[in-house]
């Protein structure tokens, strides 16, 4: 018995760590990647369900484009049109799109009686706002470069650095948004963030033209572009931690 | 098999639950103590809402926080406020809650006829919930509970709304169900549980009173429990001098059932302690008690 046992040949370092891997592999959950696990909600729930509320965000979204356009529009009247810088518009602009989807789906959803039911369910509440808040990104996208596109008709606009100019403002602001939405708990802080947003720009346009035409305008395309990417890249981190990391720490 | 390992939780300088140790294997749960004792907080835990400010719920040996997914895979629940999109028919709400439990399509077309059919709401399972009673809404909350057939089901003040005969046969749906299942099914109301709990689990002062058989708990109360016929002159005194458990009418007289550790008198009779003789016993000095129904 004891021959036998010597004759078996003891793992070379390399089938040792092969062996080792193996085990790790098959014992452990395979990592989901974050892409693949949307297509998954995606696939699973289907647009029906996900956006359910569609003719509620569609209406909410109606009344603000009338509320907002009128305001824009009596701003201008009232500081002279002189005043006030039409990217300064597209910059404020662009997250009030996606303040609007994303606000109303976190206040609706927490409000909602059927909110801890779905809470429990195998795709909760934080799985799907993650979902959403990336198509709202992209829906406000595309109203941002439809609004740009209807400026466009009446203003002197460079629609490619517009739009740039919106994404990246959509984007900074999305992180913000999202960043304030998991670190504090209640909705006056939402309110400052967007009161703030508006606020900032307003005066810093209004008082300080110059000054904001600069940070604005002459801030050369690729700094646009490269603050746009890192904004993107944050927004979709911090998504990636609502999808993965933030979902089970008693969220109510 | 689920088990709290000391877990407290407290809301700010609040502590709503302290120290609590439990097990749970398949079978019936009862967990019963008045409004306000802590039930909910305990419930919502263990359905991962709320996360205990000290401790660990471990399923499988396994944390639940670390489980994620897998452990709500596992998982029914029926809170104690159910709510339901009112524009939509059962059917398309289980439909949604499916989807989000992550259930196959195909399969859950049928599981859904199936439980709508065991809830009794096989006929309206096409009409909007807005013209359901409290009754009804209530069963569409137990078919969703049991939509991905789980392991663990809880039920937190599930028989509210629910008239005498509907909550008999709530209750063969639970003893059908917990053969293979951990069921926790946290009410105020004895009879809820009294026939059908494994074991009941009693709260009082933040912490585990009781977890054991409806026998044992009763047991308690041994050589305690009496009835007795008085009159209404002699109900004052008696009321005064004992912890009066019930009293029902019965021609002139009334007859009282009550607790003493006295000499019993020739003239009352020893009776067997119930559940609710106990409940009514440990939650004499509870305030929260005369929130509860009986």
């Amino acid at each position: 018995m004891r021959d036998n046992l010597k004759d078996i040949p003891y793992l070379d370092e390399k089938s040792l760590q092969k062996e080792i891997s193996a085990i790790i592999t098959n014992g452990l959950d395979p990592k989901v990647a974050f892409w693949s696990y949307l297509a998954t909600i995606y696939k699973q729930i289907g647009l029906k369900f996900l956006f359910k509320d569609f003719i509620e965000i569609l209406f909410t979204f109606l009344i603000t484009l009338v509320i907002g356009s009128a305001f824009i529009l009596s701003t201008i009247d009232y500081i002279h049109v002189r005043n006030v810088n039409l990217y300064t518009i597209v910059f404020i602009w662009s997250p009030m799109t996606y303040m609007v989807m994303a606000y109303l789906f976190f206040v609706n959803q927490k409000q909602k009686t059927t909110y801890e039911v779905e809470m429990t369910c195998k795709y909760n509440f934080l799985q799907l706002a993650a979902f959403r808040m990336l198509m709202f990104s992209a829906i406000s996208m595309l109203m941002n470069g439809l609004f740009i596109y209807a400026l466009i008709l009446q203003y002197e606009l460079n629609f490619f650095y517009a739009f740039l100019l919106s994404s990246t403002s959509l984007f900074l602001f999305a992180v913000l948004f999202l960043y304030v939405q998991f670190h504090t708990r209640t909705h006056v802080s939402k309110i400052i963030l967007l009161i703030v947003w508006l606020g900032s720009n307003l005066l810093a346009s209004y008082y300080s033209m110059s000054f904001y035409m600069n940070f604005l305008k002459q801030i050369p395309f690729y700094v646009y572009g490269i603050i746009a990417i890192v904004a993107i890249v944050f927004y979709l981190k911090s998504l990636k931690g609502l999808l993965f990391t933030q979902k089970m720490k008693g969220w109510m | 098999m689920l088990v709290l390992k000391n877990v407290s939780k407290k809301f700010g300088d609040f502590t709503a639950l302290e120290d609590i140790n439990l097990e749970f294997n398949n079978g019936v749960y009862g967990l019963l103590a008045p409004n306000g004792a802590g039930k909910t907080t305990l419930i919502k835990m263990l359905v991962t809402l709320l996360f205990p400010t000290k401790g660990e719920i471990e399923y499988n040996g396994v944390e639940i926080t670390s489980l994620d997914e897998q452990y709500r895979n596992v998982l029914g629940y029926l809170p104690q406020e159910f709510g339901y999109y009112k524009n939509y028919t059962p059917e398309k709400y289980l439909n949604y809650l499916a989807a989000l439990k992550g259930l196959d399509k195909n399969e859950s077309k049928k599981r859904i006829s199936e439980l709508l059919e065991l809830v009794g709401l096989g006929d309206v399972t096409r009409k909007k919930m807005k013209k359901f009673s409290g009754g009804m809404i209530q069963r569409v909350g137990i078919a969703q509970a049991m939509l991905n057939d789980p392991k663990i089901l809880i039920l937190d003040e599930p028989t509210a709304g629910l008239d005498p005969k509907e909550r008999g046969r709530f209750r063969k749906i639970l003893t059908t169900l917990a053969r293979d299942r951990i069921i926790i099914l946290s009410t105020h109301i004895v009879s809820d549980v009294e026939s059908i709990a494994n074991e009941i689990i009693m709260i009082k002062n933040k912490t585990i009173l009781y977890k054991d058989t409806v026998t044992n708990i009763s047991a308690t109360l041994d050589r305690k429990v009496y009835e007795a016929e008085v009159a209404y002159s002699d109900l004052y005194r008696m009321r005064e001098k004992y912890q009066i458990l019930s009293e029902r009418q019965e021609r002139e007289n009334m007859t009282i059932r009550f607790i003493t550790r006295d000499q019993p008198s020739e003239k009352w009779k020893m009776v067997t302690p119930s559940l609710e003789d106990v409940f009514l016993y440990v939650y004499e000095d509870d305030d929260t008690l005369a929130g509860s129904a009986k």
